[in-house]
């Protein structure tokens, strides 16, 4: 659990909850929807009270856990028991969303692969246009071209009533997704910033030789040379190297977090 | 307009309808082998009797046995899905009041379950008349159900009704393995009653005792009086008759209530 968690999600973002493995990002996630109480403070998502589950919060949350359960039906007897609980629920864009990972609508969920039906449950979870959506490690069991449909179908359902909230460990995943950074370590969240502030303040780059930049506040090498941050004196908000911060921000010393 | 949090009548409806589509098939398959297994029951225990005539009442324990058997192990099915971390998810984030959960699940495993039961036991009646009238005439039939068959059926169902809240309660804290852990805590709450019962019994009765251990929990103890002379006098002091009739009247209808009441608020503080 988390020890003096005080953290606030607003709506029109999509918010990149970042952490190792067994950070506690389930665990907060959880949390927001109300399987996991707080055993002190309160939990309130949309002015209600998270673990009391109540219809009209839970009608407009929707989690799509990393394993997760369908019920060996058909799509359309799924669609026709579930979505009548969600009053947004927007038939077309289900059938937009199934077309974009191009999962046939007449298929039943128990002939599907591990990785078609995450691809019914996010198209579905899309399209009950609740005000909160999270997903938990969406990305895992998708193949690269369905990483990329992914990034396409959740581009294109943000909007301004909507908080979007996705965990994962392959940050890689989030490249050009998110608007808002969340890292999670050790059950403490230890990092919260928007993509447009990280971008102002710092400067992703890569350099043959360590020697060739100046104040570098975090450096990888590679066989191909190194990727470092510096920080951004132009003000110009550059290209953000995801998977690079997040290693910066894990890092011991703290320097990235001392510039926020 | 802002519907009810706590109940909901088309929403209950709708989360009645999605819990039947999601179990039908397993629901039919019960009910076939149901009903197998009554036909079963029923034919074995007609042509292993030596006796031409047919009694009817030699179906009352099986009626009895198999409304129990199937009856409880299907109620301690209640909520395995909340033993499942996938499955728990998506029952306690479907939008639908715990209320409406909960009555869905009591209303299906009683009203349901009995209906279907009786419907089933109904079948493989007719069905084992039916072969039995086949075989030839070889067989005659003479009702001989006892006279306080409905005094008799009313104790069962009393019966019925209690051990079907216990497992329920205890499918809502033991949602793996319910029955046998269910069993295990009844054994162990028993055991618990029995040992303070004796504890006080023997402080309150010292030395009046017939045994250490042998007064009846509710219900009274066997005393001795002048033990110590040859010519003793042994008397069972019985608890008064009103509290007897309240203690019999709360096992009847207050403690199943009570127990399904236990039961949905532990489906309310659930935790995946």
């Amino acid at each position: 659990m988390f020890e003096g968690l005080n953290l606030e999600l607003e709506a029109g973002h999509v918010y990149g909850l970042l952490g190792k493995n067994g950070a506690g990002k389930s665990s907060l996630l959880k949390q927001i929807a109300g399987l996991l109480f707080p055993k002190s403070g309160t939990c309130t998502v949309m002015g209600y009270d998270a673990q009391r589950r109540q219809p009209a919060f839970l009608s407009n949350l929707f989690l799509v856990p990393e394993e997760f359960y369908l019920p060996q039906v058909t799509i359309n007897r799924y669609v026709n028991t579930y979505a009548p609980f969600y009053s947004n629920f927007d038939e077309s864009a289900f059938q937009a969303y199934l077309n974009e990972f191009k999962v046939p609508r007449d298929q039943k969920l128990t002939e599907m692969s591990y990785g078609q039906k995450k691809k019914v449950i996010i198209s579905f979870g899309l399209a009950t246009n609740t005000k909160c959506l999270i997903m938990d490690e969406p990305t895992n069991g998708l193949d690269i071209p369905s990483k990329s449909q992914f990034r396409k179908v959740i581009a294109a359902a943000v909007n301004e009533e909507k908080c979007i909230v996705i965990s994962t460990h392959q940050v890689r995943d989030l490249d050009n997704l998110i608007d808002s950074i969340v890292v999670i370590d050790n059950h403490r969240i230890i990092f919260k910033q928007d993509v447009e502030t990280v971008t102002e303040r710092l400067h992703f780059r890569s350099v043959k030789q360590l020697e060739e930049a100046e104040n570098v506040l975090f450096s990888e090498s590679s066989g191909l040379g190194h990727a470092i941050i510096t920080e951004n004196t132009g003000g110009t908000p550059g290209r953000l190297d995801m998977e690079l911060l997040f290693n910066a921000v894990l890092e011991p010393s703290g320097r990235i977090n001392q510039l926020f | 307009m802002q519907t009810s949090n706590v109940f909901h009548a088309p929403r209950f409806g709708a989360y009645f309808k999605k819990h039947i589509v999601d179990n039908l098939r397993l629901y039919l398959m019960s009910l076939v082998v149901l009903v197998g297994a009554l036909i079963a029951l029923g034919l074995i225990s007609i042509f292993t009797d030596n006796q031409v005539l047919i009694r009817p009442s030699r179906l009352l324990p099986f009626y009895a046995i198999l409304l129990f058997g199937a009856g409880l192990i299907f109620t301690g099915f209640s909520f395995i899905q909340l033993g499942d971390k996938p499955k728990g998810i998506d029952y306690l984030l479907l939008p639908a009041s715990h209320l409406e959960k909960f009555l869905t699940t009591l209303l299906i495993t009683t009203v349901g379950f009995l209906l279907v039961y009786h419907i089933a036991f109904g079948a493989a009646t007719f069905i084992s008349g039916v072969i039995v009238a086949l075989s030839n005439n070889k067989y005659s039939m003479k009702s001989d159900l006892p006279d306080d068959l409905s005094r008799d059926l009313q104790l069962l169902y009393h019966w019925w009704f209690m051990c079907q809240a216990i497992i329920l309660l205890g499918s809502a804290y033991f949602p793996k393995y319910s029955i046998v852990k269910t069993l295990f805590a009844v054994f162990i709450f028993i055991l618990l009653i029995g040992v303070v019962n004796a504890t006080f019994m023997n402080i309150l009765f010292y030395g009046h005792l017939a045994h250490w251990a042998a007064s009846v929990p509710f219900f009274g103890a066997p005393l001795i009086e002048n033990g110590h002379v040859e010519e003793y006098r042994s008397v069972f002091l019985k608890s008064p008759k009103w509290l007897l009739d309240a203690l019999y009247f709360a096992w009847r209808f207050i403690l199943p209530p009570a127990l399904w009441v236990l039961a949905y608020l532990r489906l309310k503080d659930k935790e995946i």
